[in-house]
């Protein structure tokens, strides 16, 4: 499979304005087969991107979502199919029953989401991350009305037939 | 040694069986926790010599479980070693102060968290498990053994003209050559096919913040160069750029020296990667006495070198004729854990090998009494492996002066 190489992180500016949508598009790029990469061997190839997501958006699936609060206040939402989920939990722990896959979908969302909380922090926008939770469903609606950033990008990973779709909400304090 | 404890105390499974699975050649019990509450129940009651600690996690998270374990006397000496997705630099340096011992910023590779539990403890293969992956440096086969006094060529490349600065100021005490590169293109003139091998350097210092790679890419193709095949390399980077880090490993780095830059550190580094016998800086002979020099800025790295190395070259000296060795300690005022091991280690040798020793310091009146200090170290647990050669021993008599010492043979 043709592996698209993660957007170099000494491209994404490092000032204190406000990150805009291609910035966080940039990021979950980076991260997101890095971390699919280091922790499960799987290679991902990025999408083209959705710097404007409209809302509400459906999710299906196995969705992790974390809580971004402080300097921005957000969500970043993942969705695994089931078959995508359980082909990343098995190849970590060999054999995986549905607690496994949560298990997994909720620290895959953490790894992503702690690294972009790292890029904002970085940029002075501190803010501290929720507990991940899982919830499973056909048709999963988000929306967040305040968010003046909502992207979505999806990620073919290799090996499974649906892509891995990731989803940021997020708005700046003033 | 008995077999080193590592808590890991994370609300994921998945963190728990990739941990599990990166010891499972070592010699090591593992104990797990999925919160801080519960991790300092565990901690408590198993004494782990590493923790490695999560930060987001449900009951308590890892920074009040850090708060709770650096207030508690029974447990605030164990090493922690944080494992985090979170690595903002605020975070990171908030953290630091709290007195963790790494961190490691997730993802992670599994040699990563290897890496980081050995400069802790001493970990051992399991017995009959197959031997835990080999070092990435690739080692040099048939080469001549080197020794630290050799005239060695470095190539720094680095966009920072401090950086190699600092590296030819820390290595100018070994009489190194340093040459410099502000990019891995501006370098390539140091390792191309047609530079006469004894032209090219012997081992890469090289920044792994240059854009795509290039650090990466440089190295494996200044390794195409016949001559180069096995030239060491060390990345150079930040502490917390742990992608970068996974990747110069990956790639067969020797390892990483990370920045703010250890001029004390920086020879001992290369000496490792080269893979450089040491013992020539330390050792000398004055009439039918072996002298050892121990230097008051002796590194962790110098430290574990020198006294790995100082068995075979007591033995050699003692075969040679010598029948006795004067520890010399002179400018010596402060005993850290790298003092102590070699001290303790050549000490160790000498009586194993049943010659006299004597130790000589300028700074007598306010050294510490050696058996005391080793006796109370020895829980540290990068010291646990050494040998205590003061048992039963009250003082250990340091002379005020090298005189002093060689008279009361």
């Amino acid at each position: 499979m043709l592996r698209i190489s993660p957007q170099p992180l000494h491209s994404i500016p490092m000032s204190n304005s406000k990150p805009d949508s291609a910035m966080f598009l940039q990021v979950i790029n980076h991260f997101v087969p890095e971390v699919l990469s280091t922790m499960a061997g799987l290679t991902a190839v990025v999408g083209k991107g959705n710097p404007s997501a409209p809302q509400p958006t459906i999710l299906r699936g196995i969705s992790g979502s974390i809580g971004l609060s402080g300097r921005v206040h957000g969500v970043v939402y993942t969705a695994f199919s089931p078959d995508l989920g359980q082909m990343v939990a098995e190849k970590i722990f060999g054999s995986a029953g549905e607690q496994d896959v949560n298990d997994v979908v909720a620290e895959l969302t953490n790894m992503f989401t702690g690294n972009l909380k790292s890029m904002l922090c970085d940029q002075g926008h501190n803010c501290t991350l929720s507990i991940p939770s899982v919830v499973r469903g056909d048709k999963i609606s988000i929306s967040a009305k305040s968010a003046t950033i909502s992207v979505t990008n999806s990620f073919a990973v290799e090996g499974c037939a649906e892509p891995l779709i990731v989803h940021v909400f997020a708005v700046f304090e003033n | 040694m008995s077999q080193p404890k590592i808590l890991s105390v994370d609300d994921s499974r998945m963190i728990h069986t990739l941990i599990n699975k990166a010891f499972a050649a070592h010699d090591v019990q593992m104990v797990f926790a999925s919160n801080g509450a519960e991790g300092l129940e565990v901690a408590e009651r198993e004494k782990p010599d590493v923790i490695l600690l999560d930060v987001t996690m449900p009951v308590m998270d890892g920074i009040e479980c850090l708060t709770k374990l650096k207030a508690t006397p029974s447990l605030k000496d164990i090493p922690v070693i944080m494992l985090t997705a979170e690595a903002g630099k605020e975070n990171v340096l908030k953290i630091a102060k709290m007195g963790v011992r790494d961190y490691i910023v997730k993802p992670f590779v599994e040699g990563a968290v290897i890496d980081r539990v050995s400069r802790i403890v001493t970990l051992k293969p399991k017995s009959g498990a197959p031997a835990p992956a080999a070092a990435p440096a690739a080692p040099v086969a048939n080469k001549k053994p080197r020794v630290v006094t050799d005239a060695i060529k470095i190539l720094v490349v680095d966009e920072h003209p401090a950086i190699f600065d600092a590296i030819q100021k820390a290595v100018a005490k070994r009489g190194w050559k340093v040459v410099g590169a502000t990019s891995p293109d501006a370098a390539q003139g140091h390792v191309a096919a047609n530079i006469p091998a004894e032209e090219t350097p012997d081992i890469v210092l090289i920044s792994l913040a240059f854009p795509n790679k290039a650090g990466l890419k440089f190295f494996t193709t200044a390794r195409s160069h016949p001559a180069l095949k096995n030239i060491p390399c060390l990345g150079l980077c930040l502490k917390t750029a742990t992608f970068e880090q996974n990747d110069a490993k990956d790639t067969g780095f020797a390892g990483c020296i990370t920045k703010p830059l250890d001029a004390a550190e920086i020879p001992d580094r290369i000496a490792r990667a080269m893979e450089l016998d040491v013992t020539p800086v330390f050792y000398s002979s004055e009439g039918d006495i072996q002298v050892v020099t121990i230097p008051p800025d002796l590194s962790e790295v110098g430290s574990i070198d020198l006294s790995r190395q100082s068995r075979a070259k007591i033995a050699d000296f003692v075969n040679a004729g010598y029948g006795k060795l004067l520890i010399d300690l002179t400018g010596v005022s402060k005993v850290e854990v790298p003092i102590i091991r070699a001290v303790a280690s050549i000490v160790h040798e000498c009586e194993k090998i049943g010659i006299e020793w004597r130790a000589v310091g300028s700074d007598v009146e306010n050294l510490p009494n050696f058996p005391t200090i080793l006796e109370t170290n020895l829980k540290v647990p990068a010291l646990k492996d050494l040998p205590n050669p003061f048992k039963g021993k009250n003082n250990l008599d340091i002379h005020p002066t090298r005189a002093a010492a060689i008279g009361s043979f």
